[in-house]
Order: structure tokens, then C-alpha cells, then sequence
């Protein structure tokens, strides 16, 4: 008896609608308030390398930045190592000014080891 | 055969024509096992004994816990258990929270145990899927997975990640409230796993009962002798659980019941796993009914750890995981790290002692039925 149900529930698995979706070509759509790759604006910090501090795994780093820029923005600004990242988002929460936020950018996997270590970059400069 | 092989700094006794005692080895590179290993001595089809090896997944926590403060042991706290990363960031939150003395807000107990109940139902649908995958029933472990995903959801919409919340039950509170539309999409869940656990009821008797029944038989005196908790004591007869007997958040005002079962074997183990399933649907159903406003987190914003200060003091929380019965020690000496933290996870007596004792004299056959039936973590247990 028992044999019938299970043969019966695998040809009703067998017609029903998979609960897969066919990726890249389709993906189950990321809801906000995920942890993703971070968002740096520049123009709103302050310097006050709370980020650093709170950084679970000391990813995050207080950095001056180069020459051309120091005249505009003169104080240090976090450089965060995505290596070392571990995607809590406590940078995001202590924040004051919340320049630092989280996107949903996930695909983070590269072959050139020179993003992974992310630079600030005035906006206009591209990826901040 | 003669010629002796060297593995893991151990030699293996080769396989002689007069004998037909060998060492074989279960795990822990084994995708039956995961990263554990059992030495076991056999004699044809017979285990003579078992030998645990633990320590391939030993990372410190506890040492790592001394150089972080509370809220980045939050964060780390997610690591203790992969399975079951909500549970074990409550046990820390609790922990702290008796040591600060911080009066948690309603709303956030409310949440703490709506998210461990959710943690819960996935632990054991993963559970499922390895118990089905060890029993040779691949589509039990892909229905299993899939349904799990479900759950992995919410929490993604909730906590920001999939399978680490992050610390999302924090030292205070809960890291943040819950986002709009999180009631319908529990109720779906539920709905969702519902039809699993009948889908489970169906492939039971065909799957588990003809593989599990009357396979390693724990007996209550051995269970406690042995330190056996949760489930794996509930199946041998003994009505405990750390929710009802001392209980913690809001668990005294809720309904619900402790499922206990006599026989003690893996099918009986099996059954428990099942009903509390059944038991987590129904105190999380409570949880939404009653869910109150207010704020979830005191307080509000998480202090620098500059200016974190632990009050001086030492204190033992336990809670009861998934798998057993989970604890954290923690003395503070009012610095913003704690001075010592000791883990005390369900699963290394579980998967050292108890493992041991059940698979002494069983076949080689019924070994993954044992090891899963017992719903082992090994990052739990080398921690």
C-alpha cells in the first residue's frame, strides 16, 4: 500500500512544475536590504573610521588618498579588501552619515585580483 | 595487499588471507560523512569498534571570541553551526544580555524566536535531505533541498542573507525590524512545508521504516549516561526539553508539546524530527498572531567598540538548538571583550561517545543510517 503512495506522489512530482529556475537566463530576484558588494560615496564621509573599527575582519582599512585628489579630500577613507569581507554589513549600520551602504550585487567572482580590493575613488572616477 | 600504506600518520593493517579484520575509514573527506572522520575496525561486515577523529574543522572560537566584542561575536557566532546559524547567534545574544542586564524589547523576543523557530524547520529539512542521500534516497534529499530553499528566503528578505544571518539576533535586540510583508510569506512558507512533511509522511514507510527501524538502538540509561540531549534523548523515552524546563524569550507563553518516542532506534529518531516539525509550524503560527509593535533593539544603535564595556560577571546560557542542547559560558572582567567564552555545542557528545557506543557491533551498511540519524554538525562540535 505504502508502495502505490510512493508511486504515486513521484508521477505527480513528475508533472509538476520544476522548483529550479534556468540560471543565468532567468534568477530568482534579490529582495532589498541584501548584504552585496558595497556602495562608497565619498562626498559624505567624514573620516571617522568607525567602519574600521567594527570590522569583524579587519577588511576594512583607513586609507589617504592619492595626490591629485588630496587638495579635495583630505582626510584617510576606508579601502575595503572584499577578500577579507564577510558581508555582515556592520560598516553599513555604524555608519553616521551612511555612505557606506550595501547593494545587491552578488557576482563578485573575477579573475582580475586587482578589483577585489576596492580603492576610494572620487564619484565621477567610476566605481566608488 | 601485504605491502602496508601510510595515511593520516597511521598505518593501515592490510587485509590478510588467514584474517578478515581491516580498518576502514569513514570520512572525513566522505560526502556521507561530512568534514568528520570515524575510524572503524571491522570484521567482515561487522564493526568491532569505532574510533572518532574530530578535529579537521577546528577554527577557535572560543580563543577568537576573546579579541572581538559582543557585536562582532554576533557576526561570528553564525559560524558555530552552518545548519543553523540563528539558533546559535541567540544563544549569544542571551549570553551577553545577562551579563549587560539590558532589558530586551517585546517585538525583539518576539522575532528571536520566530527566526529560531524558522531555523529549526530548516536544520531539520536539511536533516532530511542527508538521512535521505545516506539512505540511497536521492530524491529525498533533492525534494528536501528545494523545500529548504524556501525557508532560505525568508531569511534572505529578513536578515539580508541566505544561510548567515550576520548576527541578526544581536546583544540587545535583533539587528533590524522586520521588513513589510514578512506575515504572508511566513504563511506561505508554512504552507509550503506542510506539503513536504506529507510528502515525507508518503515516502516514510518505503524509505526510513526498511532502512532505520531497530538499527542503532540507544537505551535511556546509555543516552544519559552518554550525554545525549535533544532529539536523540526525546527518542529513547525521556521527556525533556530545554524550551519547557527552563524556558527562555517567550517560550513559557506558547503552546506547544514535547514529542517523545520509546524505542530509542534511528526510525525512532527519524519520528521525533518529523513531530517537532509539526510542533516549530505551530509556534511559529503563534508568533505571527501575536507579534507586538515597538522598537527591536536596545539600544538603537550599535555602540563603537571603543566605548563597549562588559559589566564584570560570569554566566551560563543554554538553549535547545536543533540538534540538542546548545550552551555558551561567558566571564567578563569589564573590558569590551569577554574575558573566556566556552561553547558547549549538543554535537560533540553526540558524535564522539554516542556515535562510538551505537555503531560497536552494527554492519557496515546501516553506519550512514547511524551517523545521520543522530543529525550531526561537525562545525559545531570541533568549533
Amino acid at each position: 500500500m505504502s508502495m502505490v503512495t510512493t508511486i504515486g506522489v513521484l508521477i505527480k512530482t513528475l508533472f509538476s512544475k520544476p522548483m529550479t529556475v534556468k540560471f543565468p537566463y532567468e534568477a530568482i530576484p534579490i529582495p532589498e536590504g541584501y548584504r552585496g558588494e558595497h556602495e562608497f560615496d565619498i562626498d559624505r564621509c567624514v573620516g571617522c573610521s568607525l567602519c574600521a573599527e567594527i570590522c569583524p575582519n579587519r577588511a576594512i582599512e583607513m586609507v589617504e588618498m592619492p595626490e591629485e585628489y588630496k587638495q579635495k579630500y583630505p582626510k584617510t577613507y576606508p579601502r575595503i579588501d572584499l577578500r577579507k569581507c564577510c558581508f555582515c554589513a556592520l560598516c553599513q549600520d555604524i555608519c553616521p552619515r551612511r555612505c557606506l551602504t550595501m547593494t545587491k550585487n552578488v557576482f563578485l567572482a573575477t579573475p582580475d585580483p586587482s578589483v577585489v580590493v576596492k580603492n576610494p575613488v572620487p564619484k565621477e572616477e567610476g566605481a566608488g | 595487499m601485504s605491502e602496508k600504506r601510510l595515511i593520516a600518520n597511521e598505518q593501515i593493517a592490510p587485509i590478510t588471507e588467514e584474517g578478515t579484520e581491516y580498518d576502514f575509514y569513514f570520512g572525513p573527506a566522505h560526502s556521507g560523512s561530512g568534514n568528520f572522520g570515524v575510524k572503524l575496525k571491522v570484521d567482515g561486515e561487522r564493526i568491532i569498534s569505532a574510533r572518532a577523529d574530530p578535529g579537521y574543522l577546528h577554527r577557535g572560537f572560543e580563543k577568537l571570541m576573546e579579541y572581538r566584542v559582543p557585536i562582532q561575536n554576533a557576526v561570528l557566532s553564525d559560524r558555530l553551526c552552518v545548519l543553523e546559524a540563528l539558533n546559535w547567534n541567540l544563544v549569544h545574544a542571551e549570553a551577553v544580555d545577562e551579563l549587560t542586564g539590558v532589558e530586551v524589547p517585546e517585538r525583539a523576543r518576539y522575532i528571536r524566536v520566530l527566526m529560531a523557530e524558522l531555523s529549526r524547520l530548516q536544520s531539520h529539512l536539511i536533516w532530511y535531505g542527508v538521512m535521505s542521500l545516506a539512505l540511497g534516497f536521492d530524491t529525498g534529499f533533492k525534494v528536501a533541498f528545494g523545500y529548504r530553499d524556501y525557508v532560505l528566503d525568508i531569511f534572505e528578505f529578513i536578515t539580508g542573507g541566505r544561510v548567515y544571518p550576520a548576527g541578526y539576533i544581536c546583544p540587545g535586540g535583533v539587528r533590524k525590524d522586520l521588513p513589510e510583508g514578512y506575515r504572508e510569506k511566513t504563511m506561505n512558507l508554512l504552507r509550503q512545508t506542510e506539503e513536504m512533511m506529507q510528502k515525507m509522511k508518503d515516502f516514510s514507510n518505503v524509505v526510513f521504516a526498511r532502512r532505520a527501524k531497530g538499527v542503532g538502538v540507544l537505551k535511556l540509561e546509555d543516552a544519559l549516561r552518554l550525554g545525549a540531549t535533544g532529539p536523540v534523548l526525546r527518542a529513547c523515552g525521556m521527556k525533556t526539553d530545554v524550551r519547557k524546563d527552563d524556558p527562555y524569550e517567550i517560550y513559557d507563553e506558547l503552546d506547544f508539546d514535547i514529542p517523545t518516542e520509546k524505542e530509542g532506534d534511528a526510525y525512532a529518531r527519524c519520528l521525533i524530527r518529523d513531530r517537532e516539525m509539526e510542533e516549530s509550524i505551530k509556534i511559529i503560527r503563534q508568533v505571527l498572531e501575536r507579534m507586538p509593535e515597538g522598537k527591536v533593539r536596545e539600544p538603537e544603535k550599535i555602540t563603537p567598540p571603543k566605548r563597549v564595556k562588559i559589566p564584570e560577571g560570569e554566566v551560563y546560557v543554554r538553549n535547545e538548538i536543533a540538534r540538542g542542547e546548545a550552551g555558551i559560558y561567558m566571564r567578563s572582567i569589564g573590558e569590551g571583550e569577554p574575558y573566556r567564552v566556552k561553547v558547549r555545542g549538543p554535537d560533540f557528545l553526540h558524535m564522539i561517545p554516542v556515535l562510538e557506543h551505537l555503531l560497536k557491533g552494527s554492519q557496515i551498511a546501516d553506519v550512514p543510517a547511524i551517523y545521520w540519524s543522530l543529525n550531526v554538525c561537525p562545525a559545531d562540535m570541533d568549533r
